[in-house]
């Protein structure tokens, strides 16, 4: 018993020596990004960044590797970051920071998903930003930020790396991202819709073709030409009000998905986001 | 002393008050302001309102000379009870409003002679064209409308008219609205001025028609309307050679009803079109005085068809002078259920297609 105590201790000691020089060198080489997002990436260039603990072990790395595969696939890294809260950053400002400073490659598209104001940002950079347009953005919103609402944040990160691929798939051949045509069902609800539409405009007005006897109710026919005589013609002020109705604002929660803007460390950068 | 003058609020109707702190006519309803004076000549112009003078002089239509009507005999038909004039050489012949055999009663007696006539000018043939043509394009119309065996049957009538001329003189009041919108960075701003407009002037009609026979639907004679009477000739007997003629059964004092409410419509309606720059117009009041009126009597003449469908009859109709053709017609439910599903089938299959082609394009 004592025995095997000792050789446990004696692995964990060696462990630790041999680990020690790395962790400190990761810590030096973060120092930077913990100033600038107070988080520290376990491991540089890491595909899933879950500090606000939303997926178990198990769920973090099948996510890890498929968002791996996909990153070099496509060489241009896509992230997914959850943390409890921004700080006193904007949440674009956080997503743009922390992909500059974790050594990530320099194309990349990162979802932030930040718990305590319930906020989502996808920060593009290099050529993610042309991959995820604005058409890609509105995707995005559709089908990630729904499931995020839903607190279903695996299926909501999952279908992320699928969009994700499927955006940069879409830019290697050269073709920008469009919304995914009119499904077969849907065509077919509006066909009928239309075709019953568009039989009962026609049937009735076939039917009113038949009605062609109607009382006449002037006698305009028989107005004697040059008749009218117009002998006195007057306006007379009586008064005047007014209304006022306050003009609507449209307030939207989604941010913009068009331009690009620097970020602090003087990469520019695209992307949207808003609440969930 | 005169009474105290009371006034109501243009606005909403409401009795009206001073308010010495703004010095002017302020609602207590409503809170409009107004001025004195626009009040009072509100008021004034209001006050002015006269009613209709509709006055006639309804004496039509001339004794018939002694020996003029002999060749006239009078038709009767014994399912409906019209009663019908033709020549005395008219062959057999069957009603012109069921189709039922008619047969001679006598002579033409009483009633009085037409001042005018428009002789047909289009014939049978060309009554028969335009039927055709009518019937043209109409999908939902029953087979037994296009039978050509029943089409033969067309006949042509001559129609009793009465011919109302009149000089009109109107004063109509207007209310009026011009609108005025601007905004700053909070409020969009409506504002709505409110006016009294008046025109007075006086117009002129000729020869308002109105039919004098109860037999034809007022609606289908004023359909094929307007007959130009200018073609119109002063009555003779033999202008009724193979044709037929409907007596009149309704008289000038009845009918000029119907022409007081069409010219009064219609000087309405020439008055407004001079109003105009506003938002919206409406009729406040009017008063419209009729004089010189004179009323005369004139056979037009009508081709006539009567189609009998499922129990009811349809009357075609064609101005036998200008070749105007109407007629309701009946719907073929069969058919029409055919249509809409060819229809609907077409549809549904373009629009079905131009979705898969969409996809496939985009």
């Amino acid at each position: 018993m004592k025995k095997r105590f000792a050789i446990l201790a004696t692995i964990l000691t060696f462990t630790l020596v041999i680990a020690l020089p790395a962790l400190a060198a990761q810590a030096s080489g973060s120092a930077e990004s913990t100033a600038v997002t107070g988080i520290i990436a376990q491991q540089s260039g890491a595909y899933v960044v879950d500090n606000a603990d939303l997926l178990t072990e198990q769920q973090e790395n099948t996510l890890k590797s498929k968002l791996a595969s996909i990153s070099s696939r496509h060489n241009c890294d896509v992230v997914v970051v959850t943390v409890q809260s921004v700080g006193s950053k904007t949440p674009e400002a956080f997503a743009d920071d922390f992909f500059d400073y974790n050594g990530y490659k320099p194309d990349g598209i990162l979802l932030l998903v930040s718990m305590q104001d319930r906020d989502w940002h996808v920060s593009t950079t290099g050529k993610g930003i042309s991959a995820v347009n604005s058409a890609a953005l509105k995707r995005i919103e559709r089908d990630v930020v729904s499931e995020l609402s839903d607190a279903r944040y695996y299926n909501a990160f999952d279908k992320f790396g699928d969009l994700c691929d499927t955006f940069l798939t879409c830019q290697a051949q050269g073709k920008p991202y469009k919304e995914s045509p009119v499904s077969a069902g849907k065509a077919a609800i509006a066909a009928i819709a239309s075709g019953l539409a568009a039989g009962g405009i026609g049937t009735s007005s076939m039917k009113r073709k038949l009605k062609s006897v109607h009382r006449k109710t002037n006698a305009g026919d028989y107005v004697r030409a040059g008749s009218l005589n117009i002998v006195s013609s007057r306006e007379m002020f009586l008064f005047k009000n007014v209304s006022r109705v306050e003009i609507q604002r449209t307030s939207s929660s989604s941010g913009g998905g068009g331009g690009t803007h620097i970020s602090s460390s003087g990469v520019s950068h695209g992307g949207g986001g808003g609440k969930f | 002393m005169a009474g105290l003058q009371e006034y109501k609020c243009p606005c909403c109707g409401g009795a009206i008050a001073f308010d010495s702190s703004i010095q002017k006519m302020k609602c207590p309803y409503c809170d409009t302001e107004f001025e004195m004076e626009t009040l009072a000549s509100y008021d004034e112009q209001l006050n002015n309102e006269k009613p209709d003078e509709l006055s006639w002089d309804t004496t039509a239509g001339t004794e018939w000379l002694t020996g003029e009507t002999d060749g006239m005999r009078v038709y009767v038909c014994k399912s409906c009870g019209g009663e019908i004039v033709g020549d005395e050489n008219m062959a057999a012949t069957s009603c012109p409003f069921c189709n039922n055999p008619v047969v001679v009663m006598g002579n033409f007696t009483g009633g009085l002679k037409p001042d005018l006539v428009i002789p047909f000018k289009l014939d049978k043939e060309a009554a028969k064209a335009a039927l055709y043509k009518h019937l043209e394009g109409k999908r939902l119309v029953p087979k037994v409308f296009k039978d050509q065996k029943h089409i033969d049957e067309i006949k042509g009538l001559y129609v009793p008219f009465w011919l109302f001329d009149t000089d009109a003189e109107a004063d109509i009041n207007y209310r009026g609205t011009r609108v005025r919108t601007w905004s700053d960075s909070r409020y969009r701003y409506t504002e709505t001025s409110h006016y009294l407009i008046n025109r007075a002037g006086s117009i002129a009609f000729d020869a308002v028609s109105v039919d004098g026979s109860s037999k034809m639907p007022d609606d289908l004679m004023e359909s094929i309307e307007p007959y130009d009477l200018s073609q119109a000739v002063d009555f003779q007997t033999a202008y009724l050679a193979g044709y037929l003629a409907d007596k009149y059964d309704v008289g000038a004092s009845e009918s000029v009803e119907r022409a007081n409410q069409r010219i009064k419509t219609s000087t309405e309606q020439v008055f407004a079109s001079t109003v105009q720059g506003y938002a919206s117009v409406r009729t406040e009041s009017s008063s419209i005085k009729l004089y010189n009126g004179t009323a005369k009597y004139a056979l037009y003449p009508v081709w006539l068809l009567n189609t009998k469908w499922e129990d009811n009859i349809y009357t075609f109709a064609m101005n036998g002078q200008t070749g105007k053709f109407v007629g309701d017609l009946p719907m073929d439910k069969k058919a029409r259920n055919k249509w809409f599903l060819l229809i609907a089938l077409i549809g549904a299959a373009v629009v079905f297609g131009g979705a898969m082609l969409f996809n496939l394009l985009s």
